[in-house]
């Protein structure tokens, strides 16, 4: 009986364990990957952080959602790599655009701002101030427009 | 205990106990996630308040004052270094309802626009979900207890189903009984357990009951088997005792040897009628008027032992009718008193008393004897007496039982008394 209690016991703490953890929201800039640290440094050398949240998932990887005091949101992985920029309603600075993205989007909407832009496994993803999104593979090239 | 209530019992307690631990799990658990989904809320809620400010930093120097549930304030540098984000419950006044509402608190820190930390509280109520955990409680608790209840009937249920085969089987023990043919066992059952059961049962039944005929069998032929040259021996004795050139010690042997054959031969007779009285060889029976047949037979013995100077009395309440084999009747008086006078002390007192299902035979006794072992075939209390054979209250016994009339002994007020207590028609 003292044995079941004990696995029990062992099985709560664990379950515990994995759904308690809360994410952290911090301001300590300290606590961010030097990687992200530096990538903010030089494409937005103005700002300043207002907060970061760090979100912990099971196995433990942190994601990182860095919030700037002028509102705009960088997202980095727990390596420190970028994976979305959002600027709100200002344009996502160059550094973070790939040329053939770039490219497109002077082509085709000459006149329009990328105001968002993620990266992922399957590729980019942009979104513009004319409420378009567009999808880009891995190497830049366009898959596909939505709105 | 019955097997099935056994059974039962434990299931039942190791199932309580399972599902305590499991439904009490299980509550933490939810209720556990529930309060995680408040804190998530209200996080998400901060992004929200917060982007505002960032987009729009005029804000800060508004409150949202009607429902209060963010309030900004300025942080020192200091306390700022080292903010932690805090959740906790707490209560909040709330004016319109003039009372106190739970709620659940979020204190964050963020960087103004302004260059400036301010600690944002978000506050959010908790009537709901506490209403909720309220609710997830009871539903469980119902929820255990139903369960519980049509488990412990179900498996009650079922197991009377799988134990009726054996049930239908001691029911059939009970009928079972020695001497009289073994009841047929209809007990149909798909268990192989059961039918084993069954089968051994039925084996071992039919075997004790051949055992117990071949016995009885064996008793009626040796006894009369040994008739013929018993009789024989006896004449031979009797024809040697009459032989000429006999000395006077001789003639002592013989006699001795001719009363030791005599004894032999009614051994051998009361054991013959024994065994006829347990094979119901006295099938036709009437109706006996048996206090008559007792104060006869009294009578006749009490001629016969007139050297034991018994001393006799006849209390006669009411007539006694019973419906018996004659001769059965005449055996079980004549073995009763014989009894009581042979068995008497010399000058003793003999009481026969009739009553209307009853017949009490008490004699002379201080000694209390062994009413287990009285009824025994060849028990003799008084190994002294020679003549006795250790069978008469044996005959007396099989008798009653085959009559279903009620035999007991009692030893009181220095009398032995043995008494019949006949079924009412």
């Amino acid at each position: 009986m003292k044995k079941i209690l004990a696995v029990l016991a062992v099985a709560v703490a664990s379950v515990q364990m994995a759904f308690a953890d809360h994410d952290v929201v911090t301001r300590d800039e300290s606590r961010l990957p030097v990687a992200a640290r530096e990538t903010i440094k030089k494409n937005f050398p103005d700002a300043k952080i207002s907060y970061i949240k760090i979100e912990k998932d099971f196995f433990q990887s942190a994601n990182y959602e860095t919030t700037l005091t002028n509102g705009m949101e960088i997202d980095f992985n727990s390596k420190g790599d970028w994976i979305e920029v959002d600027c709100k309603r200002q344009a996502v600075p160059a550094g973070f655009i790939p040329a053939t993205v770039k490219e497109y989007v002077e082509t085709n909407f000459p006149t329009v701002l990328i105001v968002k832009i993620e990266r992922g496994r399957k590729g980019y993803s942009i979104e513009m101030n004319n409420g378009l999104d567009a999808d880009f593979d891995t190497a830049g090239m366009f898959l596909r427009l939505d709105d | 205990m019955r097997l099935i209530h056994y059974a039962n019992r434990n299931l039942s307690v190791l199932l309580l106990v399972l599902m305590g631990v499991w439904g009490t799990l299980f509550y933490f658990t939810i209720i556990d996630e529930v309060m995680d989904e408040t804190d998530d809320t209200l996080e998400n809620y901060r992004e929200i308040v917060v982007g505002k400010i960032l987009d729009d930093p005029d804000i800060l120097m508004t409150e949202d004052r009607i429902l209060h549930s963010y309030a900004l304030r300025p942080l020192s540098l200091d306390e700022a270094l080292d903010y932690k984000v805090r959740f906790y419950d707490s209560e909040v006044y709330i004016e319109t309802e003039d009372e106190y509402e739970p709620v659940r608190v979020m204190r964050s820190c963020f960087l103004a626009p302004d260059d400036r930390f301010y600690e944002l509280t978000l506050r959010i109520s908790t009537v709901e979900r506490d209403d909720m955990v309220r609710a997830i409680f009871w539903y469980l608790l119902v929820l255990y207890v139903v369960l519980l209840l049509c488990v412990t009937v179900g498996t009650r249920m079922v197991l009377k189903k799988v134990f009726v085969p054996l049930q239908r089987l001691l029911a059939w023990f009970d009928r079972v009984t020695p001497g009289k043919p073994v009841p047929p066992l209809d007990n149909e059952t798909k268990v192989s357990e059961f039918a084993k059961l069954n089968k051994a049962a039925a084996a071992m039944s039919f075997r004790s009951q051949k055992a117990y005929e071949e016995q009885k069998r064996f008793i009626e032929n040796a006894s009369h088997e040994l008739q013929t040259p018993l009789a024989i021996a006896r004449g031979k004795l009797e024809l040697l005792a009459e032989s000429e050139g006999l000395t006077e010690r001789h003639l002592q042997d013989i006699d001795e040897l001719y009363r030791t054959l005599g004894r032999a031969v009614k051994l051998n007779k009361s054991l013959l009628l024994l065994s006829r009285i347990d094979n119901g060889q006295y099938p036709d029976s009437k109706p006996l008027d048996l206090g008559s047949i007792a104060k006869e037979t009294l009578a006749d013995l009490l001629d016969i032992y007139e050297s034991r100077r018994i001393q006799a009395s006849i209390e006669d309440h009411a007539p006694c009718q019973v419906e018996m084999n004659e001769s059965l009747a005449h055996v079980l008086l004549t073995n009763l008193l014989k009894n009581a006078i042979v068995h008497n002390e010399v000058g003793g007192r003999l009481r026969l008393v009739l009553g209307k299902a009853s017949i009490e035979v008490a004699n002379s006794g201080e000694t209390p004897l062994d009413a287990e072992k009285i009824f025994r075939r060849f028990y003799r209390a008084d190994l002294s007496k020679k003549e006795s054979t250790g069978l008469g209250l044996a005959i007396v016994k099989s008798i009653c039982d085959l009559y279903g009339i009620r035999l007991s002994y009692a030893c009181k007020e220095g009398m032995h008394r043995f008494s019949l207590k006949f079924a009412k028609p």
